[in-house]
């Protein structure tokens, strides 16, 4: 493959998701067993129901954990799912998730990956 | 608040223009640094770095059953463009990154619905004794 040759990939969801800090390995965990390959964590602090809910402010925990899961459209749904039960997003303050659409994705795709796929071949 | 923070362009909102997100997951090996120092040298300023925790299922990793293995260091690299540039920056981008090799990160491209522009004040410093010598809007 040519490194000037771009495979595009489509169809592919953003599904990110704040929790609480610590739970971003319980919800990796979850999206990889519905078949999300990868993830990115990365700490945020968390303002909003915070001062409204607890006891002076400091029942909710401030510190989050973001976890940006990329998955295929046809999955999007069961790894949200997946991902909601994990970060226990029915609590109250817990945190949220929302699943973004990809207009387009670049990656490297290994040749045993590419001559299995009809039309791809070696010479995209 | 002096008058030359007053005649500095104010940008306005930019409602009616199209911006893409182009985000890159990148290896912490200097390549999102490279990537930044050219996307600076374009005149693009409009770029973030953060640091995560990258987690892969591709990569062999040793791991405790029931844990997730080490995570490793990874860049994201967000940049906000206008749509008439953004096909063309992905491609250059691919390239630049070498998102083509293996374990050379991924490259996505999302719509924005708003952006709001990032304009520098003339004269400001590129680095340490040096100005800037581009200046976008």
């Amino acid at each position: 493959m040519k490194a000037d040759k771009i495979t595009y990939l489509t169809d592919v969801a953003l599904i990110t998701c704040i929790a609480s800090a610590g739970r971003g390995d319980a919800v990796i965990q979850a999206a990889q067993a519905m078949g999300a390959v990868g993830a990115l964590v990365y700490h945020a602090r968390g303002i909003g129901p915070r001062e409204r809910l607890g006891l002076l402010g400091i029942a909710i925990e401030a510190e989050k954990d973001v976890v940006n899961i990329l998955v295929a459209t046809d999955y999007q749904d069961a790894v949200f799912e997946a991902v909601y039960r994990a970060g226990e997003l029915n609590s109250p303050g817990a945190g949220l998730a929302h699943i973004t659409p990809i207009e387009k994705m670049a990656i490297y795709i290994p040749r045993e990956i590419r001559e299995r796929i009809p039309g791809l071949g070696d010479s995209a | 608040m002096s008058a030359e923070v007053a005649d500095a362009p104010t940008p306005g909102p930019m409602g009616s223009r199209s911006v893409k997100l182009i985000s890159c997951v990148l290896s912490d090996d200097g390549t999102e640094r490279r990537l930044l120092r050219w996307l600076r040298d374009q005149g693009i300023t409009g770029a973030n770095s953060v640091y995560c925790r990258g987690h892969s299922v591709l990569r062999e990793a040793k791991a405790r059953r029931g844990k997730l293995p080490e995570p490793e260091l990874v860049r994201l690299v967000t940049i906000v463009v206008d749509v008439d540039e953004a096909d063309a920056l992905f491609e250059l981008i691919y390239a630049q990154a070498d998102i083509h090799r293996s374990g050379g990160g991924i490259l996505f491209m999302t719509p924005l619905t708003f952006a709001t522009p990032f304009v520098l004040p003339e004269g400001v410093a590129d680095g340490c004794g040096s100005f800037a010598t581009t200046r976008i809007d």
